[in-house]
């Protein structure tokens, strides 16, 4: 699995795509930085931080980068046809699988934790400050938020062979709790719906952080990620290379 | 003595859709051998493939490859194999070192440009060539990298599925020498496939015909067998 993850970097590292969602996120990052920049004292007094205010626009359009891993990571691989070459060398499905899914994580991680980094060095040049485990906190809560987004996308590729399912379903089922939970219909769901914790990064940035609603949103975010991976995964080993 | 077999496949049957792709396939090959498998376009040669590889599941019967049965196809006797399939494919941003040398650590095979660079005149490429995108690369040149892929590392069986295909007929001529080189000099047991009766009777030393998903051939070929006029018979005959 090491192995997949390790081949799976080297071979990111040398392709521009790889870096689209990294790009996005630091550009995300640039209009908060010119944001402060331009107007330091109302970042200052409504004491918001610099990498808080980064989160929720991470959250937001993340997302998008967390599919583009999750589609490249089957479907695009059959769409080239070098799953099969990979699958000559011996690896089970199951470890090229979990492979892929572990550079997926990684990748998300990049995402949400660089440009984070870089927030947290221009608010210490700004106004001092550091690296809080309030910011930890809401940071892997927004990778976790993307890695569900990622899963999903994983798993409809597998179901459905070819790449366009799995970015479509996958932001079809954000858009649909979106919906849903806009329209304030069926309410007895809405704490299941995936967009219901794009926020719940905020509950570590509370002045008394609440530590069940935060194992809530946690579980269930836990639940879609790894939950469409295994099922994903599952797919994936009853399948064959045409 | 009989040799060892390495590779026995029994009534292996596939079915796709409704259709009956192979049927009741059975043959061996033996370690250290060459063994052709000749059929047309459509005879079942790159299915039967890539179900060695554990790509595609029989619908019925099973193989051996060393001392393991499949299914399940296990990643112990892919490492016995090394293997070249009709739609092998490679990443087109990179170069074709960089694809060989990825997919050899996927066997823990770590090559040095070196050694790669060395192979790489055996199958008749430039090691210029090696520098350049795959997405640059002609279709001879593609087939080159998907043969040369292969060698890293050098597996047991070696299992080519038309391995000259789009090759000139200067390539085809060396990819034959390092076939019988590996062969003689490392021991290499080759499974290759062709549609070319004329091209496999120059180094295979057992033919199975592969036609309609069967058997209908398999013996070793001598001076006095004409391969070519084999299998015109069975082309009229089914």
């Amino acid at each position: 699995m090491v192995k997949v993850t390790k081949a799976e970097i080297k071979k990111a590292t040398r392709n521009l795509r790889f870096y689209g969602g990294i790009l996005l996120t630091w550009a995300l990052a640039g209009v908060v930085a010119a944001q402060a920049w331009h107007n330091p004292l109302s970042f200052y007094l409504e004491k918001v931080t610099l990498p808080f205010s980064l989160l929720y626009p991470l959250a937001l359009f993340g997302p998008v980068g967390g599919i583009w891993g999750g589609t490249e990571n089957i479907a695009e691989e059959r769409r080239e046809g070098t799953l099969s070459t990979a699958l000559l060398r011996p690896l089970s499905r199951w470890e090229w699988y979990w492979g892929k899914v572990g550079f997926t994580l990684f990748y998300n991680l990049l995402m949400v934790f660089t440009p984070l980094l870089g927030m947290i060095l221009l608010e210490k040049i700004m106004w001092g400050g550091g690296l809080s485990s309030r910011l930890l906190g809401g940071g892997l809560m927004v990778t976790l938020y993307i890695s569900s987004f990622s899963a999903l996308s994983c798993f409809f590729s597998s179901l459905f062979y070819r790449s366009w399912g799995g970015p479509l379903l996958a932001l079809g089922v954000g858009a649909f709790s979106y919906i849903v939970e806009h329209l304030g219909i069926a309410e007895n769901i809405h704490g299941y719906l995936l967009t219901h914790y794009l926020s719940s990064f905020h509950i570590f940035f509370l002045p008394q952080i609440d530590w069940h609603q935060a194992l809530v949103s946690f579980l269930v975010l836990l639940s879609y990620t790894g939950g469409a991976f295994l099922l994903g995964a599952f797919i994936f080993l009853r399948e064959e290379e045409r | 003595m009989e040799s060892e077999v390495i590779l026995a496949l029994q009534d292996v049957g596939k079915k796709v859709k409704e259709k009956m792709i192979l049927e009741g396939v059975s043959f061996e090959v033996k370690k250290g051998e060459i063994f052709g498998l000749l059929g047309g376009n459509g005879a079942g040669k790159s299915t039967l493939l890539r179900l060695l590889f554990g790509l595609v599941l029989p619908s019925a019967g099973c193989f051996y490859i060393g001392n393991y049965r499949c299914p399940p196809s296990l990643p112990q006797t892919r490492a016995l194999m090394g293997g070249c399939l009709d739609n092998t494919s490679f990443y087109g941003n990179l170069t074709g070192i960089e694809n060989i040398t990825l997919f050899a650590s996927l066997s823990s095979c770590y090559p040095k440009a070196k050694e790669i660079e060395f192979f790489a005149s055996f199958v008749g490429l430039e090691s210029s060539l090696l520098y350049k995108k795959f997405s640059t690369y002609s279709q001879g040149e593609r087939r080159k990298i998907s043969l040369l892929h292969s060698l890293f590392p050098l597996p047991r069986i070696l299992i080519w599925d038309e391995p000259w295909m789009g090759l000139d007929p200067r390539g085809i001529q060396k990819i034959q020498e390092l076939v019988i080189t590996l062969n003689s000099e490392r021991g290499v047991t080759f499974l290759l496939s062709s549609p070319l009766p004329q091209e496999m009777e120059k180094i295979a030393q057992r033919v199975a015909i592969l036609h309609h998903g069967e058997i209908k051939w398999n013996d070793y070929l001598t001076p006095r067998i004409s391969l070519e006029k084999i299998y015109g018979e069975i082309l009229k005959e089914w």
